[in-house]
């Protein structure tokens, strides 16, 4: 493949910025697709990606081939994109991601954010009823069927949108949000008896 | 969720390659249901996935705003790259020779300063290039492709280079026994103007199998890298 032929040309030394420019226009369209949603503006965009080019460009010459080029430009890419989104203010917490788009438009605070914050002023007592609010709750969540749980645990642990879990997962916003309604609704009605009234 | 991620930094992750190939459907059931039981605890392998599954998309015809777009960026990339390569040439030469003049001065200087030069000088001498020297790179992404191992001789006196994606002002590198985790050797690196990591073994290493833990510079500094050697006979 013509990839694999510029790698060798390049890592011999022959005509390298030509050779670079073939693995340039191959990766820059997935590189950005990547970075895209993940960055603040188009600007940002454009120095991540050029930042991981760079970054290909000087690890190229190591590149030995025990994994894929592609799998290996993958992760040069998420490298560059980690020390990005770890330099931010407020790190990993603080970049974009897409937006949840829940029904009723309002973002889904976490479920842990649901159950009394523990705090110096809790009593002991407080602690450890929210302590087994919490020990009942994981267990109700790993009892769930499992598209559900995984939905349920990468919404909830994770915080991810639920454009992110429907990626991850390789299935459609939409069957996320079902996943995720329904799940709501068997804890709900499971956790009721034990500690009334649970907004999920 | 932070001691799921420490049980995972123990476990193997998911290379590159297999999340490229779940999200393009090419993994069994089974495997990929492993691998989303590995998503929801593995905030590390989420980027990753993220990124595979914006990898495995088709990508599109080029249009015309699109070309004329990518050949922009490629035009402000060129110029960066001739420095990428200055700095790397900039480097020392590897291989270099040793001249015996500079053996003897050396020699002569050690005598006049001392024992304390003659260990600085020995530190330096680590880490200077020999003639004859394998340059075994070590790359930051390396680390999540648990299976990949560099394969060594025991004859060799190689030059281990790291590129560590962090920007720390030192690391350490461990050296542990793969079988038993035993470490055997330990030693504080300094990133050179390249901010690559260098460290030359004038001893070579005996045969077995090893891992070697790149850490963050303190005495109890998280593991940053993990790679694996092999040493054969």
């Amino acid at each position: 493949m013509a990839v694999e032929r510029a790698v060798r040309d390049f890592q011999r030394g022959f005509e390298r910025e030509k050779s670079f420019e073939v693995l340039f226009h191959r990766f820059r369209p997935r590189i950005e697709r990547f970075l895209a949603p993940r960055v603040f503006s188009p600007e940002e965009r454009l120095d991540l990606t050029q930042a991981a080019f760079l970054r290909i460009y000087q690890g190229l010459e190591g590149y030995r081939g025990e994994g894929s080029l592609e799998g290996w430009v993958l992760q040069v890419a998420v490298n560059v994109y980690r020390k990005w989104r770890d330099k931010q203010p407020g790190g990993r917490q603080a970049v974009p991601v897409v937006p949840f788009d829940d029904s009723d438009g309002a973002p889904e605070p976490s479920t842990e954010s649901q159950l009394p914050s523990p705090s110096s002023s809790a009593s002991p007592l407080d602690r450890v009823v929210r302590q087994e609010r919490l020990e009942a709750l994981r267990e109700a969540i790993e009892e769930l069927p499992r598209q559900q749980r995984l939905c349920m645990e990468l919404r909830t642990y994770q915080e991810r949108s639920v454009q992110e879990i429907a990626g991850a997962l390789r299935i459609s916003p939409e069957t996320v949000k079902a996943h995720l309604f329904q799940a709501r609704q068997r804890l709900r009605d499971k956790l009721h008896g034990s500690f009334g009234t649970i907004e999920l | 969720m932070d001691e799921s991620s420490t049980d995972f930094r123990e476990a193997d992750h998911p290379s590159p390659d297999r999340w490229l190939a779940y999200h393009r459907g090419e993994l069994a059931d089974d495997e990929a249901a492993l691998l989303e039981e590995h998503l929801v605890r593995c905030r590390d392998c989420f980027d990753l996935s993220q990124a595979a599954e914006a990898f495995a998309r088709p990508d599109a015809e080029p249009d015309a705003s699109e070309e004329v777009a990518s050949a922009a960026l490629w035009r402000l990339l060129r110029p960066e790259l001739g420095k990428v390569r200055e700095i790397s040439s900039a480097r020392p030469p590897r291989p270099a020779g040793r001249s015996p003049w500079m053996s003897l001065a050396a020699s002569f200087f050690i005598a006049l300063v001392g024992l304390g030069a003659w260990s600085a000088y020995q530190q330096r001498e680590a880490r200077a290039p020999q003639a004859d020297v394998p340059i075994i790179d070590f790359l930051a992404g390396e680390r999540l492709a648990g299976s990949e191992e560099k394969v060594l001789s025991a004859s060799a006196r190689p030059m281990f280079v790291f590129h560590p994606s962090d920007e720390l002002p030192a690391y350490r590198l461990v050296i542990r026994d793969a079988a038993t985790g035993r470490e055997i050797f330990s030693h504080v690196l300094k990133p050179d103007p390249d901010l690559a990591l260098n460290i030359h073994f004038p001893k070579g290493l005996p045969a077995g199998r090893y891992r070697l833990e790149l850490r963050d510079g303190g005495p109890a500094g998280k593991v940053l890298e993990e790679h694996r050697l092999r040493v054969t006979e």
